[in-house]
């Protein structure tokens, strides 16, 4: 449904987006995670064409959207990270407008919006004024004027920040019911957990380049990889553990507490396997040695701050 | 389908929101009772003066009667002048602060149909004044004096007036982000427009007239190049149109039909010795109006394509090419 190939922003001599290249299938609830500033909102707004990209293709549906606005506005749902209400509007006359700006009037226009709201759970609060309205309720309401026109896509960028857990619940369910439904849903967050509840694919943004990206079991499987190896050995072993470990190459960073090490270390099953054989047979006596539980908090720091954090190794 | 009476989903929002202050009612309450507060002293004169004569023949003074409409023409352009860029210099801007416009941005909507509905939905209320001044206008009926048509013609040329001025107030706003910025910079470029085609077109003829004395005196020589032309600078100027109206229907200082004498006393200065292009000075009005009406639509084009977030597709490989 969405491929975006070779796609490239550059403010001067920043380049905000480098090479950015992803594909989501149809009916995918797509998480786009990264930090402020690693080029997820940039990304969002080339591709729903508020933002000029420099180089690059954004396929939806086979077509080039960089190169129609006219597809583009028709087949792609925006909802911002800011609200963006008329104050004065009933939450269905705000929902009217959007309809006239599709052009549809009338009374298709007033039944698709009450259809709207009802899917979004605000029939309650159709003739209420939409700055009396939650944030939550705002949120919701800002969703359905994502769809007023039926888009194959929408794209979310931060739509959980300053929610409730309740309103975070509520638009989670929304949005798995419309992916349910066969809607293709981009959603950004710099929280890599609160995306992987409700997403079924994952990618990660650092500084402008897709660095991760799989489904959300892939996602589960790097995080329990990530984790460090925490290796515990006799006293008598501590120095020659140290400096064995020092010389292995998959091995990051090396922290010694007492007769406990963390190790951060690039590798799955077969090369941990191999490493515990390694330092057995260089007769290092290993009491136990196994992978921290993995996390997706500490996948995540983990890429973002690989190319900041130095290597080296560490003694308390 | 119910068929919408207005398409542009913009104008419409803007109408709703607009009739849902009191705004608008206000400010239209507020324009007739001050053109009352004009009118009706004049009309009180026009009587007395009748009574004071009526020991014989009625006599109705109808340079009274002149005098108040033109007044009430001149109070309206004034408003005009005032009101507008007011009320349009933030019809983007107000957009942006909201942060509305993106989103708007992202929709089927063209730039061009958003300036557009945000244009016209901005001048509504100005039309509207003009619209709700016309029975106080209207009080010259009572004596008579003036034509319907020619009634009618004045309000068009205030009608093309406040377009002209709307589509600068509709300019800066897209042009900057703040609307109190763009309400300064319109009433300034409003201002200088006003002064400065007054300048310019005296100060190039009068600069013109001292370079050919000046070249008879120092070379013997006839060169004679025509300044007049600086006069055209008037067309854009609003307040001349008007003038020149008034003028077409009364004539400057009621002893003359001819526009060309109202503004040659205007400015004090015989600006336009062209007499042989009569048609020009006698269709003054009539092409300045066109002349604003153009500027105006090139102003209007060019918002809108600055409200283009994206102006340009973007090249399948040149990042990859400049980066080899």
């Amino acid at each position: 449904m969405l491929e975006i190939k070779h796609l490239y922003k550059r403010y001067g001599r920043f380049l905000a987006l480098n090479d950015v290249n992803l594909h989501v299938e149809q009916g995918e609830l797509f998480g786009f995670v990264g930090a402020n500033g690693a080029g997820k909102t940039t990304t969002m707004r080339i591709c729903v064409g508020l933002l000029e990209a420099t180089a690059g293709e954004v396929y939806i549906g086979g077509q080039d959207v960089l190169q129609s606005r006219k597809a583009m506005s028709e087949r792609i749902g925006y909802v911002p990270d800011f609200f963006g209400v008329y104050p004065s509007f009933t939450a269905l006359e705000y929902l009217e407008f959007f309809a006239a700006a599709y052009g549809i009037y009338g009374d298709e226009a007033k039944q698709l919006c009450l259809d709207l709201l009802k899917l979004v759970k605000l029939t309650d609060k159709a003739n209420n004024d939409v700055n009396g309205l939650s944030r939550g309720m705002k949120q919701r309401m800002c969703l359905a004027r994502a769809l007023v026109h039926n888009p194959d896509i929408l794209f979310l960028d931060e739509p959980a920040s300053g929610l409730d857990p309740r309103a975070r619940f509520e638009l989670k369910e929304i949005l798995k019911n419309l992916s349910s439904m066969g809607k293709t849903i981009v959603i950004s967050s710099h929280i890599l957990p609160e995306l992987a509840e409700m997403c079924t694919s994952v990618g990660i943004i650092d500084r402008g380049h897709i660095v991760l990206k799989g489904s959300i079991d892939e996602i589960h499987r790097a995080a329990a990889l990530s984790s460090p190896l925490l290796i515990t050995v006799a006293e008598d072993g501590v120095d020659r553990s140290f400096e064995f470990l020092q010389e292995i190459p998959n091995v990051h960073k090396v922290t010694a507490q007492g007769n406990r090490f963390s190790v951060t270390f690039d590798g799955g099953r077969e090369e941990e396997n191999a490493l515990l054989k390694r330092m057995v047979m260089a007769d290092i006596p290993v009491y136990s040695f196994s992978r921290q539980e993995g996390s997706l908090e500490s996948l995540f720091m983990q890429i973002v701050g690989k190319n900041k954090r130095p290597g080296g190794a560490e003694r308390r | 389908m119910k068929k919408a009476v207005i398409r542009n989903a913009v104008l419409r929002k803007d109408m709703i929101l607009d009739m849902k202050k009191p705004k608008v009612a206000v400010i239209m309450l507020l324009f007739n009772i001050l053109l009352c507060l004009v009118a009706v002293p004049f009309i009180g004169m026009i009587v007395l003066v009748a009574e004071g004569y009526s020991y014989g023949a009625t006599e109705l003074s109808y340079r009274t009667l002149i005098n108040m409409y033109m007044t009430l023409i001149w109070l309206e352009t004034i408003a005009i002048c005032f009101l507008t860029p007011a009320l349009t210099a933030g019809c983007i801007s107000i957009e942006k602060e909201r942060q509305t416009l993106e989103v708007l941005l992202t929709t089927k909507m063209t730039t061009w149909q958003i300036i557009k509905g945000k244009y016209f939905s901005s001048i509504m209320l100005v039309l509207m004044l003009i619209v709700s001044g016309l029975p106080v206008m209207s009080l010259v009926y009572i004596y008579g004096g003036i034509s319907l048509w020619q009634m009618l013609l004045m309000i068009l040329v205030l009608i093309a007036t406040t377009m002209y001025v709307a589509s600068f107030g509709v300019f800066f706003s897209t042009l900057v982000k703040n609307t109190i910025v763009s309400v300064i910079l319109t009433y300034i470029t409003i201002g200088v427009l006003f002064g400065a085609t007054f300048m310019g077109a005296f100060g190039g003829m009068g600069a013109l007239a001292m370079v050919n004395e000046y070249i008879e005196w120092e070379y013997d020589l006839t060169l004679n190049i025509h300044g007049d032309y600086f006069g055209f600078l008037l067309w854009w100027n609003p307040l001349v149109t008007i003038f020149d109206s008034t003028a077409q229907i009364f004539g400057y200082g009621f002893d003359s039909s001819d526009a060309f004498n109202g503004m040659k006393d205007l400015g004090g200065y015989l600006f336009v010795s062209m007499t042989d292009k009569n048609i020009i000075l006698n269709l003054w009005s009539f092409i300045s109006v066109i002349v604003q009406l153009g500027t105006s639509y090139l102003l209007l084009r060019w918002s809108a394509h600055l409200l283009k977030p994206v102006k340009r597709k973007p090249h399948k490989n040149s990042e990859k090419k400049r980066r080899k």
